[in-house]
């Protein structure tokens, strides 16, 4: 039994056989035999292992533990690199001084900021053409890139105030660009009656290919050029009026 | 004609463009300041929808900036309270930020030196008065009430101590020029009459 136990023993741990150890002593058959086991030269093999024998436990370049031994330059200082920071010249049309006031100027002090003036308006904006319109809004849309640029570094400087400067103009901005998305609206709404109108005029014909629209019933010479004097006189006569 | 088209192939940049054409974007691009990027990089905050082909796209044909690579990343948001009075928590949209490799380098502007123009010493006062606020308040919400022994000793306090230990030392006389109602000069003659015997015996 002894013998049958001893393998066991070896790789239990040291709690393990002291108890099994005692359970022997207890039974009076084995006692001759425990007696022996307790002699036994293969006892220290019976200690858990704890040494580890992975050479690089706990050493990561992850978070820069070090080597586990101190080394033999160990004491010698490093070279640090030195901080140097390249200066460079930017020129004044690089293309990212878009979002700056100006080239080479960070921000608009905030009285800078509030010389703005008004807001577009949706009669002026009528008149305009669709690529005046166009070029109006990417206009804004820059400026108002440019805002938020000085907005965020205000904030991240802590500059001080200018806050409500740039959102005030930033808000005249947004209201040009309202205008103008309103009276775009507007002439599409204008189109579609057009196209209501046209398509009960027997003048028209909206089915027709490229220049076959317009189909009047008797062309009339002369008619095209005299009321446009007439009208262009009267408006000329009203402002006197 | 091959010059014009090779005048034209100059003006392209070296990415093949986008095709879909966009008409009135309400897009706002920002762009950051990073200390830790080199001059060849920008870094840009952009709509949560943008892509990297269009934050390339955008800044070539708003601003003729070419860029070589984009590189993107959501910067989460942490869960932000609605206000301070109410209870109501809210995680708010998070941010896209994007940064690029640009074909021509760019630094950025100096900070300028002198703030007066954004009454910097002024915000400077107030920013620390709301936080000062700002900490009592939360003090006052953890019930954390200050004890009155282990507030700080106020200045008259420290003075009027003072004081007391020199009229104690007697390098002080105490004096409270008061006129008193002459029925008082009874009492304080009797008084003084009353020491002075007293005086009179110790000595004696």
């Amino acid at each position: 039994m002894s013998i049958a136990a001893a393998p066991n023993a070896l790789r239990a741990s040291s709690g393990c056989a002291s108890r099994l150890w005692l359970s022997l002593q207890k039974s009076p058959s084995s006692s001759l035999f425990l007696q022996v086991a307790s002699f036994s030269t293969t006892a220290p093999q019976c200690k858990r292992k704890t040494k580890d024998s992975n050479k690089r436990r706990g050493v990561s370049s992850l978070y820069g533990s070090g080597p586990r031994e101190p080394l033999s330059m160990s004491n010698m200082p490093l070279p640090k690199p030195v901080e140097f920071k390249p200066k460079i010249e930017v020129d004044e049309s690089h293309g990212l001084w878009g979002f700056f006031p100006a080239p080479g100027k960070l921000l608009l002090t905030p009285k800078e900021t509030e010389e703005h003036g008004r807001a577009w308006e949706v009669e002026e904006l009528r008149r305009k053409s669709w690529e005046d319109l166009h070029a109006l809004w990417w206009k804004c849309c820059k400026e108002r890139n440019m805002l938020a640029t000085a907005r965020a570094e205000l904030l991240r400087g802590k500059l001080g105030f200018g806050e409500r400067e740039i959102d005030s103009r930033d808000e005249e901005v947004t209201k040009t660009m309202r205008a103008i998305k309103h009276a775009l609206t507007e002439r599409f709404y204008t189109w579609q009656d057009a196209v209501e109108v046209a398509r009960s005029d027997p003048e028209i014909n909206l089915e027709g290919g490229e220049g076959q629209v317009y189909t009047p019933s008797a062309y009339e010479e002369g008619y095209d050029d005299v009321p446009a004097v007439e009208e262009a006189d009267k408006e000329l006569k009203e402002p006197t009026r | 004609m091959a010059e014009a088209v090779k005048a034209a192939a100059r003006q392209l940049p070296a990415f093949k463009l986008g095709q879909k054409q966009v008409f009135l974007p309400n897009h706002v691009i920002t762009m950051l300041r990073k200390e830790h990027l080199p001059p060849n990089e920008a870094c840009f905050k952009v709509p949560l929808r943008f892509t990297k082909f269009d934050l390339r796209d955008y800044l070539w044909n708003l601003y003729s900036v070419e860029v070589t690579a984009v590189r993107s990343y959501v910067k989460q948001q942490p869960l932000t309270q609605r206000s301070t009075s109410s209870r109501s928590w809210y995680r708010p949209q998070p941010q896209k930020i994007m940064t690029v490799e640009l074909a021509k380098p760019f630094q950025w502007p100096e900070v300028p030196a002198d703030l007066e123009p954004w009454s910097n010493e002024l915000w400077k006062m107030r920013e620390d008065t709301i936080e000062k606020r700002n900490e009592e308040q939360l003090v006052r919400q953890r019930f954390q009430i200050p004890l009155k022994s282990q507030e700080p000793v106020p200045k008259e306090r420290v003075e009027l101590g003072n004081l007391a230990k020199k009229m104690l030392a007697g390098e002080v006389k105490w004096e409270n020029n008061v006129v008193l109602d002459p029925r008082w000069d009874q009492i304080l003659g009797k008084d003084k009459a009353v020491k002075s015997a007293e005086k009179t015996t110790t000595t004696s």
